[in-house]
């Protein structure tokens, strides 16, 4: 039998591998499918609540942050196209002219 | 003559005419100049309405008002202003001493003009403000204001380590007055009048309606102290002093010693005596201490200075420490000769960096080892610096002796010993004044550029004689201002001797000689209204 | 799971009652069952709406269509077409505030109160001060075009949702819009790559934040079982004692995720730089917009909605003094002006932190919401006047550029003068009283419940003004004691709307510190009624 908590458990793990994912990798789109990775973790919490709350607005929730975060997706890598076009790298490390 | 809210007026007169100062074409130096001398004179003259006005024999405050500013009442902030005794002649002091100010730098600051006149002018708005406010918040309001234009006045026209120097004075005055605001906010929610009013928040603690505990009151009188005791300056907070002084162009360097400084000893009477009579008492040994310190070390460093505009700033130093003595003696004679020390401190110091100004002006250089024997190529100059030296001193029949001598009687009562080491001091500064005076205007004329400077010329005289007219008359006849100032330093002392917290000899038996040259037949002031006004 | 005895619920059965029922204005039930009855409903609520709608109409219409249909050389119409719309919205809003159309809307998820109409006004301002500066800044950076100013009016929007929003769905939503408007705006200098960078790390940090902010509200939707705020404090006053671990958790991803959006350190990494990259109008709007409407949210959710939690307090005390500490000291460092006001905006929001920590009974609310509107006004000030110093050619934005602008440009360093006064909150301008609110609620607060935290972050307030007047202070030197650069410099950017902007916010901050009431009212108008729905 799944339960809630067994949702939660999930969500939690792919949180932190989303979580450590942003912190420790350099390349800006692994950093990118990091902060997806944290998004389904929410979504993953929001549906199993609303399943155990028998309450819709968790699923409301959870299609309107994959909506969001699609346009984020959008935005963030239209980002990265525009700084590959100036500077021919997608790592972290190396987008440092801002700095103080 | 009755003029409706005389004092509001006073106060933003200047800064109204700094505005137009700065509306004006920049390029037409004169007219700026004379308008900024014009107008800071009518503003003299204004001031002088206040005394004129003064009935005797007055205790409370004699002319009161508030304005209509802020619309809030549940704020508690009003702009209410009040003249006393304690700042009567402070007022004045500051009328008087901005048009010699504004006067002396006429050939002295020949860049940006315009801002340099506006910024004396809000100068002296900020300062009338801090004597004249009896609301704690509007005091604070002025008393942060004058530091921008003072900050500015160094840093632009001042020396050559101008920014340092400007940069001291500005971090170490906000230090002490950042703590002033919190206990300000803090003793205003304590007392629980809803109101900033320096007269209901005294009235409500000394009456016993409003009570701070002893801790409280100890932290925020040191909070307020502080505040004041970086002003003063007092040992050991005095270093930003001697920077502030050397490099501030001269018009600066007599407002700051004449006035602003006055601004931390004002503050100590009108708002840590009165609000504070215990944690006073708990700390006065300790203060008294420090002033003593202050008076030894100034007057000991001022007598190795060879720059002429560090060591008055030394000296500053020390004569401030006389007044502190005075005001923590707790009797009428220390707190009347400490409030007149002030005055005198702003006639003869101001008048100091003045000279020191003048013979700047003609050498660029204010090392004493350049000079030697310039009494034989200016001799009226040399002759006034004489007596502004002595008056500085403390010679008898100068305004110096006065307070410097009411200031030991007060305080000789309280503490014989810690006096008997202040009065060295005087003879110290009679040291380090007279030792400058002689390797500067005596000796042989070695250098051939000082046999060609000249004499006194009559805008320097008349900057001049009005300072020296001044020490003289306050040195031989002091009975008009003493007599003005005993019964507000009376209040002052009320809350303090009523809870018995001084011994008896500061008790009102002990009181014959508040002057040293009572006129015959002078009317004393009825020892019997010493109730708090307003209480 | 739970599944009853009447088999597997069907999807009819998962939905509550209400949610056929929608409230109007008045709270009665209406029932949604045709086309005509849904119009009618939205008709009802949509008037709360009117300031967002009126911006979304301008935004679409206005600069986007206006886009495509003008040439190059006239894109500049763009702009005032923005500025049309921030004036219809400001009438809208006006319109509102008069006629007291207060109330709950769209299912109790949006409110329109005094503190909701407060800072809509405040971020109505804020945008069209960044759409003054912008208009002549933009054509020196050769950027001029209509989708800029659309994205400055959607961010309004966002904000604007943000503050109305009594449910987590409706924050995130207003929040998102608000952020995501600011990642393009921050890099829109395509060709710069300093803006490229800023942009990248203000969206990755930005979109992790949020991740984070989100995984939050999920918690608390679990805790509670509901999205709605009221609720959500109902819910947590009475949650088991079992349940306090959990709930603790959540609060500090919810400080975690807007401690991202007010720069509050150590979440502030990206502040400096998305500040120094970005275009100098986005910077402000950045630096006073989206730090107002993360404030916003905090308010709500913490004096709100967290009032009965234990423990966000010390974190989010601890968070003001790292912030104090951290803003004030990394700014003694800089030598870039923009990099300079980054650090003062982060050492400012301790102190707005400061107001919220004093609590709602001590007048906290209205001396955040005091000290924001303020800081729009001071720190638009000062960025005008670095807008000014951007010519064809040269950046302008180290504090070299500033030296001796007393001898080129009196007038102008001047009202620079009044505008780092009043950021170093010196009186008499406007930031004086903004301190002194915030440090009278935090007082008050100390006096009633005496705490070690009130009084460390009161003092640590008092220093950080006194380490802030030296690195303001710096800019002063620059400008009235430096050393005047060559004479052959061209002459400042000036324009209308740089112009007008600059009045208006010197006026205001000297009017307000002069006299203080007017402001001190508003801010009392905004904490008034406040968490009545």
């Amino acid at each position: 039998m799944i339960t809630t908590t067994h949702y939660l458990v999930l969500s939690a793990i792919i949180f932190s591998i989303g979580v450590i994912g942003v912190l420790t990798r350099r390349n800006v789109l692994i950093v990118l499918m990091s902060i997806e990775l944290i998004m389904n973790a929410v979504n993953i919490n929001m549906v199993a609540f609303s399943h155990q709350f028998k309450d819709m607005v968790g699923q409301a929730f959870a299609v309107f942050v994959i909506t969001v975060a699609a346009a984020e997706a959008a935005i963030g890598l239209g980002i990265v196209i525009a700084l590959f076009r100036n500077r021919e790298t997608v790592h972290v490390d190396e987008i440092d002219l801002l700095k103080g | 003559m009755k003029i409706p809210y005389l004092l509001a007026l006073l106060t933003y007169l200047p800064a109204a005419g700094g505005i137009l100062v700065l509306l004006v074409n920049g390029a037409q130096e004169k007219v700026i100049r004379w308008f900024a001398f014009l107008l800071s004179a009518a503003v003299f003259v204004l001031s002088l309405l206040l005394v004129a006005s003064y009935p005797l024999p007055a205790a409370g405050y004699v002319l009161e008002e508030t304005l209509g500013w802020l619309q809030v009442p549940q704020l508690g902030i009003t702009h209410h202003m009040g003249v006393d005794g304690v700042n009567l002649f402070l007022v004045l002091l500051t009328t008087f001493l901005t048009p010699i100010a504004i006067l002396s730098s006429f050939t002295a600051v020949h860049r940006k003009v315009q801002s340099y006149y506006a910024l004396l002018l809000f100068l002296e708005t900020g300062m009338l403000g801090v004597f004249l406010a009896l609301d704690l918040v509007l005091f604070y309001l002025f008393w942060e204001v004058t530091l921008v234009p003072m900050y500015l006045l160094i840093g632009i026209w001042g020396g050559e380590r101008r920014i340092y120097a400007a940069v001291k004075f500005i971090l170490y005055t906000m230090v002490g007055s950042l703590l002033m605001l919190v206990a300000i906010l803090y003793l205003h929610l304590q007392t629980g009048t809803g109101s900033f009013d320096l007269l209901r928040i005294a009235g409500q603690l000394s009456s016993g309606a409003a009570a701070l505990t002893r801790t409280q009151e100890l932290w925020l009188f040191l909070a307020f102290f502080v505040a004041f005791a970086i002003k003063v300056p007092l040992f050991p907070f005095h270093t930003w002093l001697p920077d502030a002084h050397v490099e501030a162009p001269t018009a600066g360097s007599i407002l700051l010693a004449g006035v602003l400084l006055k601004m931390g000893a004002y503050g100590i009477l009108r708002f840590c005596l009165p609000l504070f009579p215990h944690a006073s008492t708990a700390f006065a040994p300790l203060i008294s201490l420090l002033a003593v310190i202050g008076i030894i070390y100034g007057a000991l460093v001022a007598l190795v200075q060879t720059d002429m505009k560090k060591l008055i700033a030394y000296s500053s130093v020390s004569h401030l420490g006389f007044v502190v003595l005075g005001i923590f003696s707790f009797s009428l004679q220390g707190l009347q000769g400490a409030s007149y020390q002030m005055l005198n401190h702003g006639i003869s110091t101001g008048a100091l960096f003045l000279i020191v100004g003048i013979l700047y002006e003609r050498r660029h250089t204010r090392r004493i080892e350049e000079f030697g024997g310039i009494a034989r190529s200016m001799p009226h100059y040399a002759a006034a610096t004489l007596i502004i030296a002595l008056s500085s001193i403390g010679l008898p029949g100068l305004n110096g002796f006065v307070g410097e001598f009411l200031i030991l009687l007060g305080s000789f009562a309280k503490n014989s010993a810690l006096t008997a080491v202040a009065v060295t001091g005087v003879f110290f500064s009679a040291a380090y004044l007279l030792w400058m005076y002689q390797r500067v205007y005596f000796g042989p004329l070695t250098r051939d550029e000082n046999r060609q400077l000249a004499d006194l010329d009559r805008r320097e005289w008349a900057c001049l004689i009005p300072l020296i007219l001044m020490a003289v008359w306050m040195g031989i006849y002091s009975q008009p201002f003493l007599q003005r100032m005993e019964g507000a330093s009376r209040n002052i002392l009320h809350p303090i001797q009523s809870n018995q917290l001084v011994a008896r000899e500061a008790s009102p038996d002990f009181r014959p000689a508040a002057s040293p040259k009572p006129a015959a037949g002078e009317s004393r002031i009825a020892p019997e209204p010493r109730s708090f006004p307003h209480e | 799971m739970e599944t009853t005895g009447a088999g597997i619920p069907g999807p009819m059965d998962l939905i509550p009652r209400h949610y056929f029922f929608y409230t109007n204005a008045m709270n009665e039930p209406f029932p949604l069952k045709t086309v005509a009855d849904t119009l009618a409903y939205f008709g009802q609520n949509m008037g709360a709406l009117g300031p967002e709608l009126q911006l979304l109409l301008w935004a679409l219409i206005g600069c986007m269509i206006l886009e495509v249909l003008l040439p190059d050389q006239s894109k500049r119409l763009t702009g005032y077409a923005a500025l049309g719309g921030i004036a219809f919205a400001s009438f809208h809003l006006y319109k509102i505030y008069v006629n007291g159309f207060l109330g709950v809307f769209f299912n109790e998820t949006t409110v329109i109160d005094p503190f909701s109409i407060f800072f809509k006004a405040l971020f109505l301002a804020a945008a069209l001060l960044t759409v003054l500066l912008s208009l002549r800044f933009m054509e020196i950076e050769n950027e001029q075009s209509g989708e800029y100013y659309a994205l400055i009016l959607l961010a309004t929007i966002g904000m604007m949702v943000m503050v109305s929003a009594i449910d987590l769905l409706t924050i995130y939503i207003g929040l998102e819009l608000m952020a995501m408007s600011f990642y393009i705006l921050v890099g829109y200098l395509r060709r710069n790559r300093l803006s490229n960078e800023a942009s990248l790390k203000i969206f990755l940090l930005g979109a992790f934040a949020s991740g984070i902010l989100l995984y939050g509200f999920s918690l608390l939707y679990g805790l509670t079982g509901s999205t709605q705020l009221s609720v959500l404090a109902r819910q947590l006053a009475a949650a088991p004692a079992q349940n306090r671990e959990m709930i603790f958790l959540a609060v500090v991803l919810v400080i975690v995720g807007l401690g991202f959006k007010i720069a509050a350190v150590p979440f502030h990494m990206w502040a400096p730089d998305a500040y120094q990259g970005a275009p100098t109008p986005i910077t402000a709007f950045l630096s006073v917009g989206s730090k107002a409407a993360a404030f916003t949210v905090m308010l709500r959710l913490f004096l709100g909605s967290f009032v009965s939690v234990k423990g966000w307090f010390l974190v989010l005390g601890v968070v003001a003094l790292m912030t104090f500490v951290v803003g004030n000291l990394a700014a003694l460092l800089q030598t870039n002006v923009k990099r300079l006001l980054a650090y003062s905006s982060i050492s400012h929001a301790a102190y707005i932190l400061l107001g919220l920590l004093a609590g709602r009974e001590f007048g906290g609310i209205a001396a955040s919401s005091g000290y924001l509107l303020i800081y729009t006004f001071m720190n638009f000030g000062a960025f005008a006047v670095l807008i000014l110093m951007r010519r064809k050619g040269i950046p302008g934005d180290q504090i070299a550029d500033f030296n001796g602008l007393i001898f080129r440009h009196p007038v102008i360093a001047s009202l620079m003068l009044i505008f780092l006064l009043s950021l170093a909150g010196i009186p008499p301008t406007a930031g004086f009283i903004a301190k002194y609110m915030v440090f009278a609620a935090i007082i008050k607060a100390y006096m009633a419940q005496p705490s070690a935290m009130l009084l460390t972050l009161a003092i640590a307030g008092a220093v950080a003004a006194v380490v802030a007047l030296y690195y303001y202070f710096l800019i002063v030197k620059a400008m009235f004691t430096g050393e005047s650069q060559a004479e052959d410099l061209p002459a400042l950017s000036f324009s209308p709307g740089v112009t007008a902007a600059i009045v208006i916010t010197a006026g205001m901050t000297m009017w307000v510190g002069i006299f203080p009431d007017t402001i001190m009212r508003m801010a009392a108008y905004a904490a008034s009624n406040w968490g009545a729905w």
